[in-house]
């Protein structure tokens, strides 16, 4: 019996020279962010004012501009049909992807109404929910061949407007023979469709969000929206593409890239980056440090700063370079940013009881 | 001022926070003119100015500035505990998308699942004391009082608190990093004035009173849920030290067999079996080391 007790005492003490005394891991007694709300509230406040005012609403209106502009040039293409309209065309649904990776990345719409997040996830894009399959690509064919119609809505999101304008393997010359009457119409008609849906999240945002009624909520929302968009960030656009994800270990194909066909998926990547950074830096650093998380909230802009150095320092598109062993550091990067996120929303949550240190 | 305990009063999350000292005087001041043995108590026995409360005292400044100064550092932050827990689950289990509850309704869950857990592991905590020699000679600091006031509460061995101090690390962590690993920022506290509302509830239905002569009871069936001060003074006294280890539910007691009820009564013999007794601070710090030593 004496065995145990020592045994016992002597795990003890074993714990307490593990406990560790360092800044990071000592008892602060200072509450949480998301546990109080009595913490400097005004500040708080106006750090939710700065997300939404500086990032949230003006990237929503950009992008909904970005649609407008890319259905009038759609619609020069199909007066003109030549290869420079064709291009003027594609470089708009450039702008219109990487202005929407802005909205997407911190689309705080879809966590607080159902329906925005069907909007976003069933009718904008297909690329994270559908895998962006074969299946959407072979019912375009037929469309585009007469035998089929434009009838479901992953018909008329980006990840299908991708597929109508671009091929990577085909010469401009070639892209424009295969532009038929039927494609360049399906491509307005899928623009007007992305566009439409762009003006309900940009109306959602300036009626019907809540964002900004309850700030305790509002930072929960878009931490949540940021962690979960660097773990998607992490694993489907850069992981099963490089071969990096179980799912598809060791068998790199860049065709599973998210804009492979317009060779978009490196700057697509990269403004999402950006999109971070500048939700950090209007507003949600400044939260950090009201919580007592400034470490944690200067850890996640130094890995964002890496991942868009490494993301810099490609010598040509991630198409052909998926293979690179600057993906797996691009995807390493991510991968400790998402954890960096996880952390700051740890660091934030912090309440301790200096009660729950005395007996009883 | 917070380096000897003074701060405490101004504190939502501390026994001695003015509000629920303010509430235990009311409640005991009606009990007391319903039952006006209590009140003889306290004069004949001479609570407040008896040897033994003037050691709560001095200790009371003692010990506050020591785990200030000493204690506080090491102890394991319950933050450090989430993380790796959160950590740990995404490694085990993979990455969840948060779960789309209410935030209402998570934050009243969390609240209530760190309430339980943390009264759980305390409940679990004390048993130890009481049954490992030789955190028994460590826990008879506190059991050593022959009267009790609210000040009592706080006298415990600095070995204790940091006992209670990784308890506390080691349950809010983990049940904070299941809460944000299920349930992302979504997460929060239900609180009033800067305490969890059910301390608050627990501090303001006279939690300050299990440290008392005033021998509050709940009933037979509601002390089968929840521990009364009456129960706690039970269990500082000689005759049932070793029972009612709860600190808020009684229905760990009553589970695991050390949950005793009684009939009112008053002037308790309170102590321990071993009539350990500490004249000075300085025995209190480092009698149960020496002791150890000596056996």
């Amino acid at each position: 019996m004496k065995n145990i007790y020592t045994a016992l005492l002597s795990l003890l003490f074993i714990t307490f020279s593990f406990v560790g005394c360092g800044n990071d891991n000592s008892y602060d007694g200072k509450n949480g962010l998301l546990s109080s709300g009595g913490a400097d509230q005004t500040n708080i406040d106006s750090s939710i004012l700065k997300i939404y005012e500086n990032v949230i609403l003006p990237d929503a209106n950009a992008s909904y501009e970005k649609s407008l502009a890319l259905i009038q040039t759609l619609k020069d293409f199909n007066e003109t049909k030549s290869s420079a309209t064709l291009a003027s065309a594609q470089a708009a649904f450039k702008e219109l992807a990487l202005s929407y990776k802005r909205v997407e990345s911190a689309y705080v719409a879809g966590r607080e109404s159902d329906e925005m997040r069907d909007l976003a996830n069933f009718y904008l894009e297909h690329f994270i929910f559908n895998s962006k399959g074969d299946t959407l690509f072979r019912e375009l064919e037929n469309i585009f061949n007469g035998s089929g119609s434009l009838y479901k809505n992953s018909h008329k999101g980006i990840t299908a407007l991708e597929y109508t304008l671009f091929d990577m393997n085909a010469s401009s010359s070639e892209m424009l023979a295969k532009m038929n009457t039927i494609r360049r119409e399906s491509a307005i008609t899928m623009a007007e469709a992305i566009s439409l849906n762009l003006k309900k999240v940009q109306e959602y945002y300036l009626s019907e969000s809540t964002f900004l009624d309850d700030s305790q909520r509002a930072i929960g929302l878009i931490l949540n929206q940021l962690v979960d968009n660097a773990y998607k960030l992490k694993e489907k656009r850069i992981g099963d593409a490089a071969g990096f994800t179980l799912k598809f270990k060791d068998n790199p194909d860049p065709t599973r890239l998210e804009y492979y066909k317009s060779m978009n998926s490196l700057p697509s990547i990269k403004e999402i980056l950006l999109t971070h950074k500048r939700v950090m830096q209007n507003g949600l650093s400044d939260i950090a440090t009201l919580g007592n998380a400034s470490s944690e909230a200067e850890a996640i802009l130094s890995k964002i700063d890496e991942a868009v150095n490494i993301c810099n320092s490609y010598a040509g598109p991630l198409e052909s370079n998926i293979t690179s062993t600057k993906t797996r550091e691009l995807f390493d990067a991510v991968a400790q940013l998402q954890d960096n996120y996880t952390a700051l929303i740890n660091g934030l949550n912090f309440k301790q009881d200096l009660l729950e240190a005395d007996g009883d | 001022m917070e380096f000897v305990g003074l701060d405490y009063i101004f504190t939502p999350h501390q026994r001695v926070f003015w509000i629920y000292i303010l509430s235990a005087l009311f409640i005991a001041g009606v009990y007391m003119w319903f039952f006006p043995a209590t009140l003889s108590e306290y004069k004949n026995r001479k609570i407040w100015t008896h040897k033994s409360a003037l050691m709560d005292y001095k200790y009371f400044v003692v010990v506050a500035f020591i785990k200030k100064v000493f204690i506080l550092s090491l102890i394991l932050s319950s933050k450090d505990v989430s993380l790796w827990m959160i950590l740990f689950l995404q490694e085990q289990f993979g990455y969840t998308s948060t779960l789309s509850f209410s935030r209402e309704y998570v934050m009243l869950l969390y609240t209530l699942t760190l309430f339980i857990v943390g009264d759980f592991t305390r409940y679990l905590l004390h048993r130890l004391l009481h049954t490992v020699p030789f955190l028994w000679k460590i826990h008879q600091v506190h059991h050593s009082a022959e009267v009790l006031n609210p000040l009592t509460f706080y006298r415990v061995h600095p070995v204790e608190n940091i006992l209670f101090g990784l308890r506390y690390a080691l349950s809010a962590g983990v049940v904070t990093g299941v809460f944000i690993y299920l349930f992302g920022a979504n997460i929060g506290l239900i609180e009033i004035v800067g305490a969890n509302i059910f301390l608050f509830v627990f501090g303001l239905l006279g939690s300050n009173l299990r440290h008392s002569h005033v021998p509050l009871r709940y009933g037979d069936f509601f002390e089968k849920v929840f521990i009364s001060p009456f129960q706690h003074q039970l269990h500082h006294s000689i005759s049932f030290t070793h029972k009612n280890f709860g600190g808020t539910l009684a229905i760990w007691d009553l589970l695991f067999g050390t949950l005793h009820i009684e009939k009112t009564q008053t002037n308790i013999a309170y102590g321990t079996q071993e009539n350990s007794s500490f004249d000075t601070v300085a025995q209190m710090l480092f009698k149960p080391f020496y002791k150890e030593v000596k056996t």
